[in-house]
């Protein structure tokens, strides 16, 4: 009794009353609600604020922005430049990524495992706009790559790769990178590699084994990986911004464009809700893909 | 031997084309080209002497510290609620969580701009923290939950069944237990601020640029090689940053398994 005395006593106030707060039945519940009210309050309620802007003004519930944006080619032309561009970021980040992501499951020793996984990741946390930046020193026409070329021979006059579609093809794939080879890795790992030595076992070479075998068992990661490239590449604005110029207009850019030149709010608004719709439709197909999928269903 | 070739080779264009900047910074000409006419720092000096220029950076600092401290605390709450919680409609809080870091950024950009001018958040700090930690608080909650599945919670049930609380427990077992996801997944709340540019660009006004805003208007009007000279310190510092938090996780990892 005199023990416990002296304990309480010699402990700070604050973990008394803390021991007490957490006697407070259904306290643990706070843990999921204010993380989710923040989110709510904050993204939630202003995202649907925003949305409602492209179906309402001020004579009531109209389509008419959205008519508007179907109606007019130049706005269809922008929507298929984003998809052009998005679906060739993730052609040239796939095809670059998947080396990568083998080698890393392939290779034995531990330290170059360790060092191709921080070459990886340096890049994805070193600032955008510095990435980008330096993408507008090399890609110029006076600059490291086309010098190199020519000094090589391969050209004989600079080819154009800044403000146009190959500069933010270049530049995007470097941005995207990461996402690709993680996930990549993270299916390949899983990937029983006896499998392959069975294959291989049984007379068929190295190349028909990973064909047949590891190749399609590496196509959740493949699938996952080009979803989540291509739902990125759809919403990039910086890169494409900087490296692109004003002839390859992305839809991000137009939204930016609405909002601050020209003020249109509602076309503004309209333009990000189909955005919206594209980002959530694709996610469900990958939902229902990696659901659907005879091999995906075994691994899960 | 060919794969190490090519992967190789797509390991040096990943990375030179970040580490041309540094040597382009001491740059003595006032344009980018190879090879460097002559070596200087006078674009340090220029970076140093421009108010706009220091300011941007002191603000990105401050408001990128607090940006970590309320990501970190609300993205473990969330990941705590999400391992030990048991409650129907996990997946869509789960959703929710990552949800700002999936949906296109510009949308999020224009959405909270459009909510906080009414409010008179926009060009000011408050508002800036408030944006910066939506789009930081997925990342620590990924980290930190992918951490807490890791651990055994029978030390937690040990704890508790000898009279802690459940908060007691966590506080005294769980949280030393992912201290380096917690670490990590606040450093990368700091980093992600610190380089937002999107939301900020609607968000900061005259009185809030931040460093990033004033590198996109640099690089959109004229590219001046002081850019240079802040890009190679960020790229340095980036680097520096994650060095100690390696050397910090495996400290921590030592220490787990000599005990």
């Amino acid at each position: 009794m005199i023990d416990t005395q002296q304990q309480s006593a010699g402990r700070p106030v604050s973990w008394v009353s803390l021991n007490k707060l957490t006697k407070i039945p259904g306290l643990q519940w706070l843990l999921l609600i204010i993380p989710s009210a923040y989110i709510v309050f904050l993204m939630f309620f202003s995202m649907i604020d925003l949305f409602k802007l492209s179906i309402f003004d001020t004579n009531g519930f109209t389509l008419k922005y959205l008519a508007h944006l179907f109606a007019e080619p130049v706005y269809l032309q922008v929507l298929w430049l984003t998809l052009k561009i998005a679906f060739l970021v993730t052609l040239t980040t796939l095809l670059i990524a998947y080396p990568v992501a083998y080698l890393m499951v392939k290779i034995e020793s531990k330290a170059w495992k360790n060092f191709i996984f921080t070459a990886v990741l340096i890049p994805f946390w070193i600032s955008l706009l510095v990435r980008t930046f330096a993408w507008t020193v090399l890609l110029q026409e006076q600059g490291i790559i086309n010098k190199t070329l020519m000094t090589v021979g391969l050209i004989h006059v600079p080819i154009p790769l800044l403000y146009n579609t190959a500069g933010v093809i270049i530049g995007m794939t470097h941005v995207l990178l990461p996402y690709m080879v993680l996930s990549l890795y993270s299916v390949m790992e899983g990937i029983d590699q006896r499998l392959v030595q069975a294959a291989e076992g049984m007379g068929a070479r190295p190349r028909k084994a990973f064909m047949q075998i590891f190749l399609p068992l590496s196509l959740p990661g493949m699938l996952s990986g080009s979803l989540l490239v291509f739902i990125l590449g759809l919403g990039y604005f910086i890169t494409p911004a900087i490296l692109g110029g004003s002839k390859n207009m992305m839809i991000s850019m137009l939204i930016q464009n609405n909002v601050s030149t020209t003020l249109n709010w509602h076309l503004a608004s309209a333009l990000a809700l189909v955005l919206f719709v594209i980002t959530l439709l694709l996610l469900f197909l990958s939902y229902f893909i990696i659901r659907n999928h005879s091999v995906l269903k075994e691994m899960s | 031997m060919w794969l190490r070739i090519v992967v190789g080779l797509i390991l040096i264009a990943l990375i030179a084309p970040i580490l041309v900047v540094i040597p382009l910074s001491f740059t003595s000409a006032s344009f980018f080209s190879f090879p460097l006419p002559g070596l200087s720092t006078k674009w340090y000096i220029s970076f140093l002497e421009n108010r706009e220029w220091v300011e941007g950076a002191g603000r990105s600092i401050f408001v990128a510290i607090l940006t970590a401290v309320i990501s970190t605390v609300l993205g473990t709450m969330a990941a705590t609620a999400a391992t030990r919680l048991r409650f129907w409609g996990k997946r869509v809080f789960m959703s929710l969580m990552v949800a700002p870091m999936i949906i296109p950024i510009i949308i999020v950009g224009i959405a909270l701009y459009h909510s906080f001018a009414p409010l008179k958040l926009t060009d000011t700090l408050t508002g800036l923290i408030l944006a910066h930690s939506i789009l930081a608080i997925p990342i620590v909650f990924v980290t930190i939950t992918a951490s807490l599945k890791g651990i055994d919670r029978n030390l937690e049930q040990a704890a508790m069944g000898l009279g802690s609380t459940p908060i007691g427990a966590f506080f005294k077992i769980t949280l030393p237990l992912i201290r380096p996801a917690v670490l990590s997944g606040s450093l990368f709340a700091f980093i992600t601020s610190l380089d937002e540019l999107v939301v900020t660009i609607f968000i900061a006004g005259a009185k809030t640029r931040t460093l990033p805003v004033v590198m996109w208007e640099n690089l959109r009007t004229q590219v001046d090689p002081t850019i240079a000279a802040v890009s190679a310190i960020l790229i340095v510092g980036t680097i520096v940053l994650f060095g100690i938090q390696i050397g910090l996780s495996s400290r921590t990892r030592n220490l787990n398994q000599e005990s």
